[in-house]
């Protein structure tokens, strides 16, 4: 195996990480906001990359504005999200919680197949594309690898926005406010911080970050109306794998795993892409046995 | 007479074996595949609502059983009932196997990890051509044997598949008031105070996880036999779902309560929504949300509410007229 192929698939596995990592930092927004583990974050990926190309297609809107729609439209689901479903089921128990997220999940991914039997709309069933945000170098070579533009991209964006969401939950009030609903909501609420706000204002942001992933996921993935659900598990194993409930460990835990897997397709011959959607799994329970505290060690694992 | 007639388990046997004299034709098949995704529930019954443990991986142990099934009558030639004890015993050993890493986690990472192992089981029976078939699956797979005399009409499979289950009704029944379903009920309680009274979590956990897998192996075997063939996307996480939502409608503690959820849902799955095959998914997810939001104690709370508000209704009407008498 030479070198060159090594690095290539380095860098592949790096910009399938720097989504796995905006998934999980959703996962994690709304963990330490409300100690919710919503399974249907997957399908705000799914949804930004569907809204995109329904906004370009349909619409006929330039590539950004339809991508500030999507993103738009993708929050209004994740604030629709908790007040139909999560907030009446608050009080009830973990497992209704997770099928709440998992029935919530079915429902979103599958709302496409009625609206696609509208005229001109039967596309929305369809696999898709979107268009690479640079559409005049389709390609940069680093040392000696031949990367799409696209990809570093998709690195660049999530680099940017895990540091403002870094920021954001460390530094304002907001952020800190959001923190402590979820580690006392009733402290919280005297103090004067409206906790069921906040948990609205986690699920937006993991929305508005899920819909970012998509966008730039979808012009080098083959995405369908269905394919949120794998992509939703996959960035929780990444925010397991790099310690639970920590921002660090989020990211940590995407770019490790995107790298991971991509460099297991690539060098195990012939089984490695054949099982390429299995070996996120074996990591997550190689991690769950030798190590559930994750990468960096978190505490919300005992 | 009077006695045994108390007796619930007499009772709906005795209804299941006269029901196939008035039922029409069509019903059949919706009481034989009820009879089989009863056996899987009744198994996520003991895991979640006695054990308090979550699996959202039990339809890879359904389809472990019938994969395991379909070799061996298929591609071995053994004798059905050879090949439906080896599906019990491989379910029961890769349980074992993949239990002791994954019980460790507790609440949404057991979720997880169950999801997992679903999806580790699909990818892999999707992708693996030689012997298994591929997205294909395996097909010719014989009816069900015993000795020779096959089950291959619908009145004899539902007296089949009815009779395994009211026998593994009444063998978890026991297993409940036993002393180890006391644990498993202390254990869903409070891990820590069981462990203090000298319960072995982690083994009894074990235990009923490979127990409720092996359920799961039993009826994939008969799934398997039924349909006589198998397919990797028969074996997805919708169906570890509805398993899931049967436990949840049927309310957690009650056997029977269980069996007429996952019945009525079986009719609902392949009967009702089946004409509708695109929108299967999104209708399914809505009476899922449905039934969580509105009736999260399950349905058969829902009965015994109204019927507890009937009785105070009349309670008061009573001693009201009681009263003035």
């Amino acid at each position: 195996m030479s070198g060159v192929l090594i690095i290539q698939f380095v860098i592949v596995g790096i910009s399938m990480g720097a989504v796995y990592a905006l998934i999980a930092l959703g996962f994690t927004t709304i963990f330490r906001a409300s100690n919710i583990v919503n399974f249907a974050q997957g399908e705000f990926v799914m949804l930004g990359g569907l809204l995109t190309n329904f906004f370009l297609l349909t619409c006929g809107f330039a590539y950004p504005l339809s991508a500030v729609l999507a993103i738009m439209g993708v929050v209004l689901v994740g604030i629709g999200l908790q007040v139909l479903v999560i907030h009446p089921i608050r009080q009830a128990g973990i497992l209704i919680m997770i099928m709440g997220t998992l029935g919530a999940s079915m429902v979103i991914s599958n709302i496409p197949v009625p609206i696609s039997f509208l005229p001109k709309l039967g596309y929305l069933r369809d696999p898709f594309v979107l268009p690479p945000i640079t559409t005049s170098i389709e390609s940069v070579a680093i040392a000696g690898a031949r990367i799409s533009t696209q990809r570093l991209w998709a690195i660049a964006a999530s680099l940017v926005l895990l540091g403002v969401l870094y920021y954001f939950s460390n530094y304002t009030r907001t952020g800190k406010a959001m923190e402590s609903s979820a580690t006392d909501p009733l402290a919280a609420q005297l103090v004067g911080i409206r906790v069921e706000r906040m948990v609205q204002y986690s699920f937006a942001i993991s929305a508005a970050v899920g819909a970012v992933g998509g966008i730039l996921i979808t012009p080098i993935f083959n995405m369908a109306f269905n394919s949120g659900a794998l992509l939703g598990l996959k960035g929780f194993v990444a925010a397991v794998l790099g310690g639970w409930g920590k921002i660090s460990g989020a990211v940590l835990g995407g770019f490790v795993l995107g790298v991971v897997e991509s460099l297991c397709v690539g060098l195990i011959p012939e089984y490695g892409s054949r099982y390429q959607q299995m070996w996120a799994f074996i990591i997550l329970i190689a991690i769950l046995y030798f190590r559930p505290k994750g990468i960096l060690g978190s505490e919300a694992v005992e | 007479m009077r006695y045994l007639l108390r007796n619930t388990n007499l009772r709906i046997a005795l209804f299941l074996a006269v029901i196939p004299l008035f039922l029409p034709e069509n019903l059949f098949p919706v009481l034989c595949l009820g009879a089989i995704y009863s056996i899987a529930a009744l198994g996520m019954s003991l895991l979640l609502g006695y054990a308090g443990q979550i699996s959202l991986g039990h339809a890879a142990f359904i389809g472990i059983g019938a994969y395991t099934t379909a070799i061996l009558t298929t591609q071995f030639n053994w004798p059905v009932l050879a090949a439906f004890a080896a599906a019990i015993f491989v379910s029961s050993v890769i349980a074992y196997i993949i239990g002791k890493p994954i019980l460790k986690t507790k609440g949404f990472f057991l979720a997880l990890a169950t999801l997992g192992f679903g999806e580790i089981f699909f990818v892999f029976t999707s992708r693996t051509d030689p012997v298994i078939g591929g997205l294909v699956g395996i097909g010719g797979i014989p009816y069900f044997s015993i000795a020779g005399y096959e089950f291959s009409s619908y009145v004899q499979m539902h007296y089949l598949y009815w009779t395994i289950l009211l026998g593994l009704v009444i063998y978890s029944q026991n297993m409940v008031n036993s002393r180890s379903g006391r644990a498993f009920r202390a254990i869903s309680t409070d891990e820590l105070a069981a462990s203090t009274m000298g319960i072995d979590v982690a083994k009894y956990k074990l235990r009923i996880f490979v127990l409720s897998a092996a359920y799961a192996g039993i009826a994939g075997s008969l799934l398997a036999t039924y349909l006589s063939m198998t397919q990797p996307y028969g074996f997805r996480v919708d169906l570890s779902i509805f398993i899931v939502l049967a436990v949840i409608v049927g309310g957690m503690g009650s056997l029977w309560g269980v069996v007429a959820a996952t019945v009525v849902l079986t009719w609902l799955k392949d009967e009702q929504l089946s004409q509708y095959q695109e929108y299967s998914a999104l209708i399914y997810g809505i009476i899922l949300l449905l039934i969580l939001i509105f009736v999260p104690q399950g349905l058969g709370s829902l009965g015994q509410r109204s019927f507890q508000w009937m009785k105070d209704r009349l309670g008061k009407a009573y001693r009201y007229r009681s009263n003035r008498s």
